[in-house]
């Protein structure tokens, strides 16, 4: 299963791929996908310059839970700096 | 101090128009990211692990309080607040809209601040002693050739598109706290034979295959400047490679090369160089020094009663002063570095509450002059002994009078994987950590001086190779790794740490410190000896039996 | 000097023609050769027509200075704008060799 996450482009903020159309901040409400729905998920994604940049894909086991090499590295960018509690987003 | 001329006013608003209209074009969809990018890190704008970062140049790392307030200024209305100084002497904003980049490029211009060439393959912001102009171990102003070396630097038509990133870096002073001998470019300006002659080394640099520079010259002229290190540039410009990024810095061309021959290629092309065009002539230098033209000191006795006194009467203060002030070449006067290492915090991180403190406490006592220090503090070159005291407390309501410069808890350590996109582990937290295991400064006071780096990863930002302890981030398997380094040295006397064993996890960090410290204490042969000077006599077998030492030894 | 780039790296100038290695340089024409065959080749500059040399970033201009003044051209080739190696063999040109051409 795979994530699709992005940053917004105007803003630079962190988002994810609802898989209803949207971008949302939370990586609660990113869409699990299967590997063929994720490829073209990011195509699509990629197409969409004026809207987000750089996008890809992070493999998952559940929800919210990235795998793997990028497990940490996802997690800190999902909530933000761990040295700002103040600034975690849910 | 110096002010930019027209010339660059002009070049840098030019810049700030351009970027407007590439920003709206790339907002527009009429370039791609992968067009947009290479101009965006032309100035300074890079993408993050949560956001666009602002890296903005502070050259030689002086600032005036204007600019300091200005700083602050664009922390508040841009950012979330606070900014962080790092070890090339410039401050990174990390939550920047790309929208508001621009506007924030033009605020830094009316203080004539920029953020061009702070990336990409080009000689990148020079960077110098902190003390300059106030350290009593000085033969010159290094911010004199600093500046001359930017001045050539920007915009160079010939050394835009090197092989790769350049660093160059000056000190004057026989103490060398700029860690030239790690840089591309490292120059140590001495006195030889009662004339000024540059020692220049060339190669030195950390990341994956650190090096310290060979010195290939030990006489060179100081009006020769310009013309030798075109010729240094060159030589690397064209025989440098760009077929492997991690065999493109100049370090490698020379260790391939080897410094002799390095050096035989160097003395031949700038033999057959036309040095009349490119060196500056005298009346140049001199325009460009009376920038640097000491303020205006009192004629002061050495001593002061009332800061002698305050001393005597107040222990706290006089911590402070052991640690944080620094003798100064003026009578009466001395430098002061100000933490921005608290227990337990972020270095090299402040507030904008705090760079306007600091802004207004430079304007007050140090003649509207602040430094950035490559160990991530801010510094007041220029202060009255009598106005230490007050200094103090100014500083103590604001957070800024850690005493502890020098010492166990001022720690350098890169953003890691707090924020950066390319790290392996986070570097801030092992800092908190150790600064908290080691929050008594009393005990920090007894241990002495300690220089902890930290590097999220290869990539060396936090200077590990050079720390007197070096944390080197590492990834196994997903989750984050320490490797601890010892007996590094960024001074005159720079060497390579050397790599002990296996990685430690992050909560096994600061009581391997520790361990490492009991074991100093218990073997140097007195307080003067530092660490570093007992590492240097011991060697590392010792410590390194301290650092795989069982935890409970060490309570016993 | 003349660089006669245009964006792709090529020069515009319709006279000129630009040789591969193993190209003949008829007599009469308006050729650029490449470096090597410059150095190589000693006549090159003896035919009717014009002379150029496409300089590429690892290419030494020192190796050609004795031939200079029979060139009539010198395209500094950018491959890519990351490589900056033309702009150390240009400035060579213009103010070592004085290359005015
Ligand atoms: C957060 C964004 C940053 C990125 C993407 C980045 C990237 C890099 C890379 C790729 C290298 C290795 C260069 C090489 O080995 O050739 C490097 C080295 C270095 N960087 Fe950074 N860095 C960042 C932040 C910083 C910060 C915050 C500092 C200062 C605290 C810093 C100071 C240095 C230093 C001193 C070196 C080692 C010297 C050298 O080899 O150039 N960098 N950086
Ligand atoms: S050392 Fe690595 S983790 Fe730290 S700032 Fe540099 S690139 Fe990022």
């Amino acid at each position: 299963m795979k994530m699709l996450t992005a940053h917004d482009l105007k803003t630079g903020a962190v988002v994810y791929w609802s898989g209803d159309g949207r971008w949302t901040p939370r990586i609660a409400d990113a869409a699990l996908l299967e590997d063929a729905a994720a490829a073209e998920a990011l195509k699509a994604a990629e197409a969409a310059e004026t809207v987000i940049v750089h996008p890809y894909l992070v493999p998952m086991d559940q929800p919210a839970a990235p795998i793997a090499r990028e497990r940490v590295r996802e997690l800190i960018r999902a909530r933000g700096p761990s040295t700002h509690p103040e600034f975690a987003r849910p | 101090m110096y002010r930019y001329d027209e010339f660059d006013a002009e070049i840098v608003r030019e810049r700030i128009e351009e970027f407007r209209a590439q920003v709206e074009r790339r907002l527009k969809g009429e370039i791609t990211e992968d067009q947009f990018k290479p101009l965006r890190l032309m100035n300074g704008l890079y993408l993050q692990l949560h956001a666009y970062m602002l890296r903005v140049a502070i050259p030689y790392g002086t600032l005036s309080s204007r600019q300091l307030a200005r700083l602050a200024r664009i922390a508040r209305d841009f950012d979330k607040g606070y900014g962080h100084f790092t070890t090339r002497q410039n401050i990174q904003y990390n939550w920047v809209r790309l929208v508001d980049v621009v506007p924030i490029l033009e605020a830094l211009a009316e203080v004539e601040m920029h953020a061009i060439q702070t990336s990409g393959n080009c000689i990148r912001n020079v960077t110098a002693d902190h003390f300059a102009a106030a350290a009593a171990d000085e033969v010159d102003d290094p911010r004199v050739w600093s500046e001359i070396i930017r001045q050539w630097s920007t915009f160079h038509p010939e050394f835009s598109f090197l092989p790769r990133k350049f660093k160059i870096a000056v000190t004057a002073a026989e103490t060398d706290r700029a860690a030239v001998q790690v840089h591309d470019i490292g120059l140590h300006l001495k006195k030889r034979d009662g004339k000024l002659a540059f020692t220049v080394y060339v190669g030195g640099g950390q990341g994956r295959t650190p090096f310290v520079a060979p010195a290939i010259r030990d006489d060179l002229a100081p009006e020769d400047l310009l013309s030798y290190l075109e010729a240094i540039l060159r030589v690397y410009n064209r025989a440098g490679r760009r077929d492997n990024l991690y065999k493109s810095r100049i370090k490698i061309l020379v260790s391939a090369l080897g410094a002799e021959e390095f050096a035989r290629q160097v003395e031949e092309e700038w033999r057959l160089s036309d040095r009349a065009r490119i060196d500056l002539p005298a009346d140049e230098e001199q325009r460009i020094r009376d920038y640097f033209a000491p303020p205006c000191f009192r004629t002061l006795k050495d001593a002061d009663a009332g800061f002698e006194a305050a001393r005597a009467r107040d222990a706290a203060f006089a911590r402070w002063v052991s640690t944080n002030v620094h003798s100064h070449r003026t009578p009466g006067y001395a430098s002061v570095t100000i933490s921005l290492k608290p227990v337990g915090g972020i270095p090299g991180d402040a507030t904008a509450a705090q760079m306007e403190a600091v802004a207004a406490l430079g304007k007050r006592y140090s003649f509207d002059e602040i430094r950035v220090s490559h160990e991530q503090n801010l510094i007041l070159p220029h202060v009255e002994k009598a106005d230490l005291h007050d200094l103090w407390q100014a500083l103590k309501e604001n957070g800024l009078a850690t005493p502890n410069a020098g010492l166990i808890s001022d720690i350098i350590a890169c953003p890691g994987l707090d924020y950066c996109d390319l790290a392996n582990a986070r570097s801030i937290p092992i800092a908190q950590g150790i600064s908290n295991r080691f929050a008594d400064l009393e005990q920090q006071a007894q241990i002495g001086e300690l220089k902890i780096k930290i590097s999220g990863c290869i990539n060396a930002c936090g200077h590990h190779h050079v720390g007197h302890i070096g944390i080197l981030g590492v990834d196994k398997h997903g989750e984050e790794f320490y490797q601890i380094l010892l007996g590094g040295r960024g001074d005159e006397r720079a060497k390579l740490g050397k790599i002990t064993g296996k990685g430690l996890p992050a909560e096994a960090i600061p009581d391997a410190i520790a361990r490492i410290v009991a074991r100093y204490i218990a073997l140097r042969t007195d307080e003067s000896e530092r660490f570093i000077d007992a590492y240097e006599r011991l060697g590392p077998k010792p410590f390194e039996e301290a650092l795989y030492a069982e935890i409970k030894e060490l309570a016993a | 000097m003349s660089v006669l780039l245009t964006r792709a790296g090529v020069v515009r100038d319709d006279p000129w023609r630009f040789l591969a290695e193993d190209e003949a340089a008829a007599d009469g024409a308006d050729v650029v050769v490449p470096f090597a065959r410059l150095r190589a080749e000693a006549r090159l500059a003896e035919r009717a027509g014009r002379l150029g040399v496409a300089i590429a970033p690892g290419d030494r201009v020192e190796e050609i200075v004795d031939k200079l003044p029979a060139l009539s051209l010198i395209a500094v080739a950018f491959p890519g704008f990351r490589d900056g190696r033309g702009y150390s063999t240009a400035r060579l040109l213009r103010e070592r060799y004085r290359y005015a051409g």
